[in-house]
């Protein structure tokens, strides 16, 4: 499988949950695991142009497939303007529910390049944090959206 | 010069700042417990009675 823009090839056992290839057998360890029971969100990647929860998945199911994760979002140095917008407004606090945050409103925010807040509080209803409060994510959610519009601070 | 005059004139009392330690988190690369991989590192595993 392709993985934030490199082609991976492993034989592994059909048990083994995405999430995990990802952190033990690519080293990406920026996809957090932070339940069993696939609410927290902290583990979402996308999948084919899909925000996706890796603990829900078998690595198997993603072979063939194409896979960013939150460290495939910065290039050539320049922060993904979301996650600009995170550390601008400061949206996290711990961090560990971040990688999830920020590649949930990756899709959404491609799918829907105006949300209301309404909208951005459902969008990441599958993320949950423990520290912030979710306000200030809300918010960095609408200033990236914006710097996206206006087509400054970075690509898609 | 005070300490209050020159923080001032730096422009940091009153205005927001990034936090230094974010840049880490928000690229993926914080070190959460689980994250650490050390050399010859092995883990355990906890089978409890059913």
């Amino acid at each position: 499988m392709k993985v934030n823009g490199k082609i991976y090839t492993h034989e592994v056992e059909p048990r083994l949950l995405l999430v995990h290839y990802i952190r033990d057998y690519l080293g990406l360890t920026g996809t957090h695991v932070g339940c069993d029971t696939s609410n927290c969100g902290a583990c979402t990647i996308i999948l084919n142009g899909k925000a996706v929860k890796s603990c829900t998945l078998y690595a198997f199911m993603a072979d063939g497939g194409e896979i960013i994760t939150v460290e495939g979002l910065e290039r050539d140095g320049k922060l993904h303007p979301i996650q600009e917008a995170f550390w601008e407004n400061h949206a996290l606090q711990c961090g560990f529910c971040t990688p999830g945050m920020i590649m949930t409103l990756h899709d959404f925010l491609r799918r829907n390049p105006r949300p209301t807040e309404e909208e951005v509080r459902r969008a990441i209803e599958g993320n949950l944090c423990r520290c912030t409060g979710y306000q200030n994510i809300v918010k960095a959610a609408l200033w990236a959206a914006e710097r996206m519009r206006t087509g400054s601070g970075g690509e898609e | 010069m005070s300490f209050v005059h020159r923080a001032r004139q730096a422009q940091y009392i009153g205005k927001p700042i990034r936090r230094k330690e974010d840049y880490r988190l928000i690229t993926g690369r914080g070190l959460y417990v689980d994250d650490i991989r050390l050399p010859g590192m092995v883990y355990a595993a906890f089978l409890r009675s059913p």
